[in-house]
């Protein structure tokens, strides 16, 4: 680091000091509690241990103010099929062939430091990312042209239509402030943004955001948001027995029942990871055993009792899954026609298990368990220590697969191990849970785990297709939906068929159920949380640029 | 040579070894700190592409392809410097930064609770190693059950019934965070009452421990000829319990506690982890489970530094108080 | 407390007129140790428990059997209820009794062997191999133990996984501790004259430290087994808590982890929460109660001490029979002596 660096963190560091002082000060006079009351909402997004402080955007390590300080361009809603929400922009467009995206941005926005955001901001940003490829996460490399105060337009070599969403979803930073400052090393202390709430204070145990009464869409209601450090799920879980904050995602005991047991709280479930028996599948890359045969992998789909599951596993809070992944009910309207079971049985068909296997040439053997050529039908899950969630769901699936005949153990190993053995492929089978995109259209998912450029020979550490798919079809159809625009169903269905017909057929990641996202809010005190009628943002809390959208819409009672 | 001396460079020698072994056993270590920090972005649901890989791999520095001594080398070069490099979970937060917010909370909780627990235990045990047979050693089979009683397990049901049932005392955390850590009245009231059922339920596995180990050297050093002789003599049993049996049968417990005191550190893990307490465990055990080698080397040298200093200490004051140990040299 | 049972008074009535000629006749016999109420609890807890741990988990039904009923109380059919997904709680807790069980014995040997062998033998010998023991001692006392599970656990293959290799682990880095304790001892023994002169006498070195050194030491390296069993056992509870435990086998600690992963205890769920824990509490607080006993029998000061109490007290009563002013214990023991 720099010795001109050093002394400005130190005199930075100072203010904050001096400000968390005053601060405290009037804190101490108005004498409020930890607990939750009045304006402050208290949430807990599932940190494990004291926060180090990091608010720059860039940083991996950051610790919130995406969002909340930092906007982006666009909100994308992942829960739902719907249009961007405009934030710093107002409209976008693409040109014929996708090279070039047209931003409106809005004209009457202030960074919180009272300097003006305009379109040199935006490009500065883009340029930013561009020249630092260390935080360069998304991979841009456009050329960003400011054509006035309030226009600006990205240019790239090839179609970029399924990168708007990452691209609009950037985090803007101030030009005047980030030109001086090292992008990859700065933990942006006093962070300085256009959002709805500014960093009150910072400690390792607890930070504060205050809402911005500048801020250009009406200063929110909520006017203080706190951010908690506990130590887990288990914590989180007994400070909303004690009441001592507002909002968590994650699990609490009998969770069907929340109302019941916390007149004040509420449960809201949301659905966007599917949870499946990931498999080491290509033996033309180096995959081993019975998980291999496509016919195996499809008979473990039609052997699991999914309702049991669910109860047992779960809590009751996944919901089905499509075989081709896409979110039921949101993208049921991107599924293939030609897919006839669009939605996993709830229930086991073992007969139809036992029929798939039979017919690719697996013999039952004297113990009840299939075998061919000498091999018996007995697999092993990795499962990682202490998800006890999935090592139930494991063994649950090991009874209910002992019905169609294949034998199934589970192995735990530490999350390090358990990555590294799937990324390198040695394993046979790993529970697991994919992932969406910026947004909600199944063509992310399609391209983080089924494109080939994302895999590797077994040994060598492979991207998010650790299951070694590979298909030149559905690669090519992948290719030809990147030049599409996202809105254009009648052009890009035919590509989604293809995919879809060969992710039935090969089924690489055995589909189990859609995961839930549970999250349990604070109804007494707060108002406007997202809900079926209205969904406007993915509900967790741990999801910045959701999070974001809710605090602004959450209304205190009373 | 003399005894001191002696000590001292041995102590430099242990130092040199542990240290080794703190460099060798994070490069042990299954997977790499850049796939565990994907992963464990992409379970805060953000998504990761090949890019995002590059673009860690690249910050993070990634895979180093130096030879090992090489490492090595530069390893003890900046620890002579007191640098201890960048932890990766909180980058770019320097290790020592990240260790020295957290120290504070474990040194002050279970010291604490440490020497209250022996300081308490070795007195009892003195008082019921002396008269034993009196009501006193009924108290032993409870303080057993106490110390073999899990440390969680205990915190787990004390948090039930005190904080969450009765609503005596917090449930979780360090202190009410709405106040500001500094030596004002208001925060150490609020730090004590978060901290008393932390130190409580240290306190509580821990005294058996000592209160036992205490009274079996006290019965045992009661035996011993210079106390018939001292009886003999015709001395007061309080001095004879004072000058005479105490002194010799706590030389163990002294040793004892320099081993505890070492780990205050490492032992907390667990009780911090029931508490949410802000301590030096979080920390560490976040460090094992994101590969965050340079912070987990880190906590490993404070722990280290702390056994070993304790140790001698005791050593020094072991040649103080029994210098039979001293003759030897 | 000495007529809680009646059952203790004969061997010390035996013992009594026996007593001025107990060296004579020490031999076998006297490392019986003597029936006392706290040993017979201790006993009956370490018996129950082990037993338990034996026998049970041939008697009941597969521990990890789901059944769809979910989370119950203790019923007719489950006498210790079971867990949120329908696993028989007594099931469980006698297959982690057993594992626990095996963890504890294992570390328990490995560690008193280790810890006895450095901090003894290096005591003794002193000079060089004395600081080379110390300095290897002091190295294992600083390796934190739960990066080192994770490590080795990284390097065993999967199939021998688990239970031992925790053990081993604990073992490891829990010996350093009591050689710590050993060592100190040793190196007073070690000053003592009756050693100095077995020395001078040409005795070899292990025969002295057998046969003038050990037996100084039994009752530490007895209580030092006891605790590492215990330590053991809790450490792997510990371990297991925080996720990092004997994964693929069940003990005590895995048991306890699922059920505070199943919110047991907020759910009220005692059934399921609670058994695993006592079960470790009871078997500790039964060791420690033997160790007690184990120790009068090892160093017969111990049980002479105990009985000059006894005599003490029956002399005191006698004198207070007597409407005497109370004296001085100490001065009874004398005249005892």
């Amino acid at each position: 680091m720099s010795p001109k660096n050093a002394s400005r963190r130190r005199a930075a560091a100072a203010l904050a000091g001096a400000a968390v002082l005053g601060l405290a000060l009037t804190a101490c006079s108005g004498g409020s509690g930890s607990s939750s009351s009045g304006d402050t909402l208290v949430v807990y997004t599932g940190q494990a241990g004291d926060y180090q402080v990091n608010f720059n955007p860039f940083s991996p390590t950051k610790i919130g103010g995406m969002g909340t300080i930092f906007e982006s361009l666009f909100f994308y809603n992942k829960a739902e099929v719907r249009d961007p929400e405009p934030l710093l922009g107002t409209e976008e467009s693409w040109n014929e062939d996708g090279t070039v995206l047209s931003v409106t941005l809005r004209d009457d926005v202030q960074w919180t430091d009272g300097e003006a955001f305009t379109a040199d901001d935006v490009v500065f940003t883009f340029d930013l990312l561009k020249a630092t490829p260390a935080i360069n996460g998304g991979g841009y490399d456009g050329t960003a042209a400011a054509v006035d105060d309030t226009h600006v337009t990205l240019t790239f070599a090839t179609p970029m239509f399924t990168k708007a969403p990452d691209l609009l979803s950037t985090p803007i930073v101030p030009e005047h402030l980030w030109k001086d400052i090292d992008p990859t090393a700065d933990v942006v202390e006093k962070p300085v943004g256009t959002g709805a709430f500014t960093l009150k204070e910072f400690k390792p145990q607890a930070y504060t955001l205050e809402s911005n009464p500048d801020y250009w869409g009406g200063e929110p209601k909520v006017k203080e948001i706190r951010y908690l450090s506990l130590s887990g799920n288990q914590a989180g879980a007994d400070a909303i027995a004690a009441g001592t904050i507002d909002w968590q995602t994650g699990p609490i005991p009998d969770i069907q029942n929340t109302h019941e047991n916390f007149p004040d709280y509420d449960a809201y479930t949301q659905w966007q990871n599917q949870m499946v028996l990931g498999t080491c599948s290509n033996p033309d890359l180096g995959c081993e055993g019975p998980q291999t045969d496509p016919a195996v992998r499809k008979a473990l789909y039609y052997a699991m009792d999914r309702d049991q599951l669910n109860s047992l596993a779960f809590m009751d809070t996944a919901n089905d899954v499509s075989p081709v992944f896409t979110l039921t009910p949101s993208q049921d309207q991107f599924v293939s026609p030609a897919i006839e079971e669009p939605v996993a049985s709830p229930t086991a068909q073992t007969d139809t298990a036992v029929q798939t296997l039979e017919a690719a040439g697996w013999a039952k053997g004297s113990d009840g368990i299939y075998e061919k050529d000498g091999e018996r039908l007995a697999l092993t899950v990795e499962v990682v220590t202490g998800w006890t969630d999935y090592i139930t769901a494991v063994d649950t699936i090991a009874s209910q697969a002992k019905e169609a005949g294949i034998e199934i153990t589970a192995a735990q190993s530490s999350w390090n191990e358990w990555t590294d053995k799937r990324l390198k492929g040695e394993f046979e089978l790993a529970i697991d849970s994919l992932w969406q995109g910026p947004t909600a259209d199944p063509y992310y998912l399609y391209n983080y785990f089924f494109v080939s450029t994302a895999t590797a020979q077994v040994g060598e550490s492979a991207g998010n297709n650790y299951a070694r798919f590979s298909d030149p079809d559905v690669d090519a159809a992948l290719a030809s939906l990147s030049s599409l625009p996202l809105d254009d169903v009648a052009a890009r269905q035919p590509y989604f068929d293809t995919i879809q017909a060969a992710v039935w057929e090969d089924m690489p990641y055995v589909p189990i159920m859609t995961g839930g996202t549970t999250s349990v809010w604070n109804t007494a005190e707060f108002t406007g949380w997202p809900s079926d009628e209205d969904l406007y943002a993915f509900p967790a809390v741990w999801s910045a640029w959701d999070c974001a959208e809710i605090f602004k819409h959450l209304e205190p009672r009373g | 040579m003399n005894y001191f001396l002696r000590k001292l460079s041995f102590y430099a020698v242990a130092l040199w070894a542990a240290l080794t072994l703190n460099f060798a056993i994070p490069r042990l270590l299954p997977g790499n700190p850049v796939d565990i920090l994907l992963a464990k972005l992409q379970q805060r649901g953000e998504a990761v592409t090949p890019e995002t890989r590059k673009a860690y791999a690249l910050l993070l520095g990634g895979d180093t392809s130096d030879p090992l001594w090489v490492q090595y080398w530069d390893y003890l070069k900046n620890l002579a410097r007191g640098d201890l490099g960048v932890s990766v979970s909180y980058y770019p937060a320097k290790v020592s930064d990240v260790i020295l917010t957290s120290l504070p909370w474990t040194v002050v909780l279970v010291g604490v609770a440490t020497i209250i627990a022996a300081v308490l235990g070795v007195l009892l045990g003195a008082i019921v190693g002396w008269r034993p047979g009196t009501w006193l050693d009924s108290l032993i089979p409870s303080t057993t059950l106490l110390a073999a009683v899990p440390y969680f397990w205990l915190a787990l049901i004390l948090v039930y019934l005190l904080a969450r049932v009765l609503g005596w005392f917090p449930l979780q955390g360090g202190y009410d965070v709405v106040l500001t850590p500094g030596w004002n009245g208001e925060f150490i009231a609020s730090a004590i009452q978060y901290g008393f059922l932390p130190a409580l339920t240290i306190v509580l596995a821990s005294i058996g421990g000592w209160l036992l180990g205490m009274r079996n050297m006290m019965v045992s050093t009661l035996s011993e000829d210079y106390i018939l002789t001292a009886e003999a003599k015709g001395l007061s049993p309080r001095k004879i319990l004072r000058s005479y049996a105490s002194r010799n049968a706590v030389l163990p417990s002294v040793a004892g506690f320099a081993i505890s005191l070492g780990f205050v550190v490492s032992g907390s893990v667990i009780t911090e982890q029931v508490f949410s307490y802000p301590g030096i465990g979080g920390r560490l055990l976040g460090a094992v489970t994101n590969n965050d080698y340079a912070l987990m080397q880190g906590v490993f040298l404070f722990i280290t530094l702390a056994v070993l200093g304790a140790n001698l200490l005791v050593d020094l004051l072991y040649g103080l108080i029994d210098p039979r140990t001293r003759a030897r040299a | 407390m000495t007529n809680l049972k009646p059952a203790n008074t004969t061997p010390v009535a035996d013992a009594d007129p026996a007593a001025p000629a107990a060296p004579a006749r020490s031999g076998w016999r006297s490392l019986l140790p003597t029936m006392t109420p706290w040993l017979a609890i201790g006993l009956a807890l370490v018996g129950g428990i082990v037993l338990f741990g034996l026998i049970a988990p041939l008697l009941v039904g597969d521990p990890r059997q789901i059944r769809d009923q979910g989370l119950t109380p203790p019923s007719a059919e489950f006498w210790l209820g079971t867990t949120q997904t329908g696993q028989d709680v007594l099931a469980q807790l006698a297959f982690a009794t057993r594992g626990s069980l095996q963890i504890g014995l294992l570390v328990g040997v490995l560690a008193t062997v280790l810890s006895a062998f450095f901090g003894i033998y290096g005591a003794y010998r002193g000079k060089f191999l004395d600081d080379a023991f110390s300095l290897f001692t002091n190295v294992f006392l600083v390796i934190p133990g739960l990066p080192l599970v994770i490590v080795i656990s990284g390097f065993v293959p999967r199939e021998s996984r688990g239970l031992w290799t925790i053990a081993v682990v604990l073992a490891v880095t829990g010996w350093a501790a009591s050689a710590r304790v050993l060592h100190a001892q040793t190196l007073s023994v070690r000053q003592r004259d009756y050693v100095a002169a077995s020395q001078v006498s040409g005795e070899r070195p292990w025969r002295v430290i057998v046969v003038e050194i050990l037996p100084n030491l039994l009752p530490v390296i007895a209580s030092q087994f006891v605790f590492a069993v215990i330590a053991a056992i809790l450490g792997e509870a510990g371990l297991s808590y925080i996720g990092l435990g004997a994964s693929n086998s069940a003990t005590l600690g895995t048991m306890l982890f699922y059920a505070q992963n199943g919110f047991a205890l907020s759910l009220g769920a005692w059934w399921w929460f609670v058994p695993p824990g006592l079960m470790i509490a009871l078997f500790g607080t039964g060791l420690s109660l033997v160790n007690f006993s184990i120790d009068e029998v090892i160093n017969p000061k111990l049980k002479n001490l105990r009985q000059h109490r006894r005599r003490a007290r029956r002399a005191l009563r006698l004198e207070r029979e007597l409407a005497r002013a109370s004296r001085r214990t100490a001065a009874v023991k004398e005249t005892d002596r």
